[in-house]
């Protein structure tokens, strides 16, 4: 009973497509925040995974660079949400239409 | 286990294949993140996605240490865990946790089913490729030995180390944005203790709001909490001693839900007030009523001696008196 270490590749295409789904269908930008999160996350699992499937680190490495964009975005996008929320009262996306014509 | 043999082709030696134990660990850590995963994406409040979404984090750390990177599975424990959905978090609560939200609020069916189908064809077409591609013969890094902090620090600071320093200036305009987004400027100006003050005094001038602290809540046998109102000198309940807040949501409590004694007693006209109440008078001047009680000092004789004759005269002024011996 064993399975080949791309099963953890196909894990993460699954989670990359519940993330892309999350972005897609909620309407609240916190969750399409997280759901953004999820699929660096996946991304994130098939760096590793590439990095022991070819014993070599730098995949370990560009995951490490993954972690600090995605810091960095999270950082400026809830500070959008909170100066959206502050003036709309609102965190849904589908509210933000003031260039709507 | 079988079925996930037939779905996953061994495309790779048999070097490639992981263990029992891996295998067993895989298959539970990868049920409960698709589970998370799904409830990320159905859960209808943020507070119960981002602990769907903790989870998921705390899930792939422990895929992260089985696949021989151990330091950077404990750093996404303390980055992701630890710090961004901490911060996600903190922001849920500060925008409001809010009301149920459907799962798709805006959009119609047709949309949603070809988002939906969009996902669907996303993980079959990744799955596909990862299935049908042919990869070299696995190698593995040598016993994780390779995954210490160490070697990662020698691949970060030197091969990296230019993505390394630009890392560094995004993580700067980062968080200048952050200040620059959610700085606001006052609009108002600040309230200052004397300004506060100040104000007080002018409504007390034009309104007759009185300036100083409003009445504590009541305590009574039954209880002491701060919807119960303190009693006036009158006997009556006053309002404002329940903080305004419990006030709004019409949680204060009434004065016969707190003592249905009193209550009852009040609106049988039993409680009087302070005008005709019966208390000793001190026979001071201007207080007129019953004489001040005397005051018997066993040591000093000359102190009863002054009792005595304050005894005698009812109305009189003690203090006068002394002056004059």
């Amino acid at each position: 009973m064993s399975l080949p270490v791309t099963a953890y590749v196909i894990l993460a295409g699954v989670l990359f497509a519940l993330g892309a789904l999350t972005v897609l269908l909620r309407r609240n930008a916190l969750i399409e925040l997280m759901g953004v999160e999820l699929m660096l996350n996946a991304v994130n699992l098939v760096l590793v995974v590439f990095s022991r499937l070819y014993g070599d680190l730098t995949g370990q490495v560009f995951a490490f660079f993954v972690m600090v964009v995605a810091a960095a975005e999270v950082v400026v996008g809830l500070s959008i949400v909170v100066s959206i929320f502050r003036s709309r009262r609102s965190t849904s996306v589908d509210d933000v239409s003031l260039l709507k014509h | 286990m079988g079925t996930l043999h037939t779905l996953v082709p061994l495309s790779l030696t048999e070097i490639g294949k992981i263990s029992t134990g891996e295998t067993i660990l895989f298959a539970i850590v990868a049920l409960v993140t698709i589970g998370c995963g799904i409830g990320l994406l159905t859960a209808k409040r943020a507070v119960s996605a981002a602990v769907n979404m903790i989870v998921i984090m705390i899930c792939l750390a422990v895929l992260y240490i089985a696949n021989e990177a151990p330091f950077l599975g404990i750093t996404q424990v303390v980055v992701y865990t630890g710090a961004v959905m901490t911060l996600v978090l903190f922001v849920v609560m500060l925008v409001g946790v809010g009301g149920d939200e459907p799962v798709s609020g805006a959009g119609s069916a047709l949309s949603r089913g070809i988002i939906v189908l969009f996902g669907l064809g996303l993980a079959v077409l990744l799955g596909s490729v990862v299935i049908r591609s042919a990869f070299p013969s696995a190698r593995g890094l040598e016993s994780g030995d390779t995954a210490a902090p160490a070697n990662l620090a020698v691949a970060l600071f030197g091969e990296h180390v230019v993505a390394m320093e630009l890392t560094g200036l995004l993580l700067i305009v980062a968080a200048t944005g952050a200040l620059t987004l959610t700085h606001r400027q006052r609009i108002r100006a600040k309230v200052t203790q004397s300004s506060l003050v100040a104000s007080k005094m002018k409504a007390y001038a034009s309104k007759g709001t009185h300036p100083g602290q409003k009445p504590m809540s009541g305590v009574y046998a039954s209880t002491n909490s701060a919807a119960a109102p303190a009693l006036s000198a009158q006997g009556e309940a006053l309002d404002a001693s329940v903080p305004r807040v419990l006030r709004a949501r019409g949680l204060e409590l009434s004065l016969h839900e707190v003592s249905p004694e009193y209550a009852a007693a009040q609106r049988d006209g039993r409680i009087r007030s302070r005008e005709d109440a019966d208390v000793s008078r001190s026979g001071m001047p201007a207080m007129p009523g019953a004489p001040a009680p005397a005051v018997v000092q066993p040591v000093a004789g000359r102190a009863a001696e002054l009792a005595q004759s304050a005894t005698d005269e009812p109305s009189g002024e003690p203090v006068h008196k002394e002056e004059e011996k």
